[in-house]
């Protein structure tokens, strides 16, 4: 009698289990699914583009920028150029994620890019910082539209997203207390 | 600048001429970089962890080569490409596109690219040895590595033939 009950209990777990499971893969997929993926994997690959650009322009900066503070400001390049890279290659995981496919090579970020490009031609450390803190702004507000347009669709990649624009906000913040200070 | 250090340099090469060299690697080597770094996001196949360890590293030395290429530039008194747009028409080597993900043929494409490379700073020792001790130790470094990638990749496709050969003699 008591072995029937365990044997009841047991089954009972289990199929307690496999309708959480089912329920929660059928809502998750649903609410991928919702997402316009093209559209989607359009605005990663665009964020992909601008995050190589900004890994070149910060590399550039790191090494070009003259002025006063220029080690500060080289350091702080430096590093901002690394976290750029880093950004892009947890977007272009989630491109891959989506059966998307990434900017095969350099001149297409000149045809996907939000933000695009500012040349570093002058290298003065205000110009420069000036500079990046408008890239910054300008992909900030980019994100923020994609984050819009999944609309919590995506718990995993809405958290990427919110620790991308988390980093451009430091970097924000930075480097206008940087040009604060150069005052 | 180094005044000094160019002054040095100046006596015995033409450092514009050095420095277009040394611009036209330093895109050559951010081109290889992004080669490396879309190649082990997309390869496919077997051994496809060995290889994207492989493309991986690389990469990050070709980013490491392209900050001492732009370091040297500016000790010159050169200026550094502006624009990855330029490195199109700087580069030695271009750019291959990855448009068949296949290991064999991301690897195959990279080791043509790392033989490109090696011939290019082969050039690069030789216009500097005796000239420019600086330059010329850089480049020196630098070919050292490309000529270990070179190897590094050749050995992953060769252990992948061996598997490959293999695998259709238990068939």
């Amino acid at each position: 009698m008591q072995k029937m009950n365990l044997r009841w209990i047991f089954i009972g777990a289990i199929l307690l289990l496999v309708t959480i499971g089912g329920s929660f893969y059928y809502i998750t997929k649903r609410r991928l699914s919702s997402v316009d993926k093209s559209k989607l994997v359009q605005m990663l690959n665009q964020a992909v583009a601008d995050e190589w650009f900004s890994h070149y322009q910060y590399f550039l900066a790191s090494k070009v920028v003259k002025g006063s503070m220029q080690r500060d400001a080289s350091d702080l390049f430096a590093k901002f150029s690394l976290e750029e890279f880093e950004n892009s290659s947890k977007l272009a995981d989630k491109v891959i994620l989506f059966a998307g496919v990434l900017p095969m090579e350099p001149k297409i970020w000149y045809e996907i890019a939000k933000s695009g490009f500012s040349v570093p031609s002058d290298s003065s450390v205000n110009r420069l910082v000036e500079q990046n803190i408008e890239s910054e702004k300008s992909m900030i507000d980019f994100y923020q539209q994609v984050v819009s347009f999944l609309n919590n669709r995506d718990v995993e990649l809405d958290k990427v997203l919110r620790s991308i624009i988390e980093f451009k906000t430091s970097h924000l913040a930075q480097l206008q207390s940087f040009l604060e200070q150069l005052k | 600048m180094a005044k000094k250090g160019k002054e040095i340099v100046s006596a015995t090469l033409d450092v514009k001429k050095l420095i277009d060299f040394l611009n036209q690697a330093l895109s050559d080597e951010w081109l290889a970089y992004y080669q490396y770094w879309i190649g082990a996001k997309v390869v496919e196949g077997p051994m496809r962890n060995d290889a994207i360890a492989e493309l991986t590293q690389h990469a990050g030395d070709e980013l490491r080569h392209a900050e001492m290429i732009a370091t040297r530039i500016l000790q010159l008194g050169g200026t550094p490409v502006l624009e990855p747009k330029k490195w199109y028409t700087l580069t030695n080597c271009g750019y291959a596109v990855p448009s068949d993900f296949s290991i064999k043929k991301i690897l195959k494409q990279n080791i043509e690219g790392e033989q490109c490379a090696i011939d290019v700073y082969n050039k690069l020792v030789e216009f500097t040895h005796n000239k420019d001790f600086v330059t010329y130790q850089l480049v020196q470094t630098i070919l050292a590595d490309e000529v270990e990638h070179e190897e590094d990749l050749q050995n992953v496709l060769d252990d992948l033939i061996i598997l490959e050969g293999s695998l259709k003699c238990k068939k």
